[in-house]
């Protein structure tokens, strides 16, 4: 690997860009050897896993896949997974565009008031509110059920979704709006064919960090799943751990598993994950 | 999209010409309804019963329990060793993840601020790892870091090392340092964005000026870089400190659940009281939890204040 602008330019390598080739190429191989460990040993079986770790496997076996998909339940679980996502995914953005608009448009506190009320969630802590959570779900019968999961997930996440989007809003010229309503047009349809089309690229942040916040959380489901049946796929990988102890291809079969959709979506929507991962981070 | 542009948004909104003549006032008022009713009823009023919860003796299920005052609190702080030693673990894995990590971060993202090619393909490759599960990531590293076979111990090994036999995740006190190396590994490279978020605002003039005035690329990092990226570490520090925090699903990925006592952190400590069926005095943890992280979230709006006024 040369450093680019030699092989462009055919200049002299500096020392500055040899040390930079030399960490960069230490970090690459920290991250990826994990990875690639777990990729290649799922097609292992656990002796030569052990004796090999660094060997390539010439003979590749699908058991390890076998045993998730039988025994651990996990074609269950990616289909529960999806649908408590995708179904996640969707009712966050309704209900939080429809909020961001909203808040951004009333003007003095009724606006501001909501938007606080609606952002200080942001600062609550999912374990500080899961107890008295699980009690009200009981309550209401929706414990071990996916319905109780995308519930509980909708509302955990529309805070970030709320405050994503408001801050995009806030930006937008008012007077295209007003001249809209002039126009007779309604504020429902100043909302849906003024500002939801000119929102895709909050919306997708939003649409990414929500369906990621949702595939990877793994305290609601530990909590309120009881049956096999309703698992999600960290619960799944969590059951596995107890059922196979150390047999690592088994346990790497289902890691493969949970995360290829992720990132398949990844290597097809990166700059929309950046951007969306971005957008959370930043709200501190 | 950094808080400083969405608060001085926010205050030139303020001071804005009034916006209500998009629709009477009841009608925008709908539109955010249903958040409020969701958001209030399944977050806000449960994070209010916690408080409740935590001044009773109830166990979750019986029907009746009594209050008795601050005494979970109380045993809390004087009685009890597991959760003293859970807060002791929290607190280690917190400092060593938030060093480790900004600091590499930063490192890395000095390399990784140009936007040429190779920069751009390492970026997304380091920040892949932010968007798996951790119990994913957890797995992966109990094989890498397994006594026996391990990816580890085979590495120092193979390269002549053979009186090294480590453990990290065993019977030992240095065990939640290697929990704090899985955090960092999996999550350094989403900080390595935000670094070179921040990095990328500095203006390009100030570095040409200084080389002008002969200073060296060192130089240019202490006295250019250094000031102008402060807001960005305290972002970055405060983000991974409340990540190290909640870092419950790597615990358990890694140790079990319930975790070893010598990995066993906050958040995993509230999930084993929560499971041995004492609800309130699991409520008074995650209330002391709520604290701390509010306490942190403080800290981070003050120095970014402070930060921001300096540079």
């Amino acid at each position: 690997m040369k450093p680019e602008s030699s092989h462009l330019k055919k200049k002299h390598i500096s020392p500055y860009s040899t040390v930079r080739w030399v960490i960069l190429v230490i970090t690459l191989l920290i991250i990826m050897v994990p990875l690639i460990f777990v990729i290649g040993g799922s097609f292992k079986t656990s002796a030569n896993l052990y004796q090999h770790p660094f060997g390539l496997s010439f003979h590749p076996t699908f058991s390890n896949y076998r045993a998730v998909i039988h025994d651990g339940g996990m074609l269950r679980a990616l289909f529960n997974s999806i649908i408590v996502s995708v179904i996640t995914t969707i009712a966050v953005v309704v209900i939080a565009s429809l909020a961001s608009f909203g808040v951004t448009f009333l003007s003095g506190w009724r606006g501001i008031l909501p938007y606080g009320f609606l952002v200080i969630g942001l600062a609550i802590p999912a374990q500080a509110s899961i107890i008295p959570q699980f009690v009200l779900f009981r309550e209401l019968h929706l414990l071990n059920s996916l319905l109780g999961l995308i519930v509980i997930n909708t509302a955990l996440l529309a805070p970030i979704a709320v405050f994503i989007l408001t801050s995009f809003f806030r930006k937008f010229p008012v007077g295209v709006l007003e001249a809209s309503v002039l126009d007779g047009c309604s504020t429902m349809n100043v909302f849906r064919r003024v500002v939801l089309p000119l929102s895709r690229a909050p919306l997708s942040a939003v649409v990414i960090l929500v369906f990621l916040g949702s595939w990877n959380d793994l305290l609601y489901p530990l909590l309120f799943i009881q049956s096999p049946v309703n698992r999600t796929l960290p619960l799944a990988l969590i059951d596995l751990q107890g059922q196979y102890v150390t047999n690592y291809p088994v346990l790497f079969a289902g890691v493969v598993i949970a995360s290829i959709p992720m990132l398949i979506l990844y290597v097809v929507l990166q700059r929309q994950f950046v951007a969306g991962i971005m957008a959370g981070s930043s709200t501190g | 999209m950094s808080k400083l542009t969405f608060e001085r948004i926010a205050s030139q909104q303020r001071r804005g010409p009034r916006r209500s003549s998009l629709g009477s006032g009841w009608k925008l008022a709908l539109f955010f309804v249903p958040a409020v009713l969701v958001y209030g009823f399944l977050v806000i009023y449960p994070t209010l019963r916690a408080f409740q919860y935590s001044i009773t003796n109830w166990n979750g299920y019986s029907s009746n329990y009594n209050y008795i005052g601050f005494t979970n609190f109380r045993l809390l702080f004087t009685e009890d060793g597991l959760f003293t030693n859970a807060l002791n673990n929290s607190v280690k894995l917190m400092v060593a993840v938030v060093i480790v990590e900004t600091i590499v971060a930063f490192g890395l993202a000095v390399l990784l601020s140009n936007n040429i090619r190779s920069s751009r393909v390492v970026r997304s490759v380091i920040f892949f790892p932010a968007i798996l599960s951790a119990v994913s990531v957890a797995f992966a590293f109990t094989f890498v870091y397994a006594p026996d076979g391990g990816l580890l111990n085979t590495f120092f090994h193979d390269i002549g090392l053979t009186s090294v036999h480590l453990d990290p995740l065993g019977s030992n006190r240095y065990a939640i340092y290697w929990v704090a190396g899985v955090q960092a590994w999996q999550y350094v490279g989403e900080m390595v964005l935000l670094f070179v978020a921040g990095l990328q605002q500095i203006p390009l003039e100030l570095y040409e000026a200084a080389s002008i005035d002969g200073a060296s690329r060192l130089r240019q990092l202490r006295h250019v870089t250094r000031p102008l990226i402060m807001p960005t570490v305290v972002l970055v520090a405060t983000f991974t400190m409340i990540q190290a925090f909640q870092a419950f699903q790597l615990v358990y990925g890694l140790s079990g659940n319930p975790p070893a006592s010598n990995v066993d952190i906050l958040s995993t400590r509230i999930l084993t009281t929560f499971a041995d069926s004492k609800l309130g005095y699991a409520a008074a943890e995650s209330i002391v939890f709520m604290l701390i992280i509010g306490t942190i979230a403080i800290l981070q709006r003050r120095l970014l204040r402070a930060t921001r006024g300096a540079s």
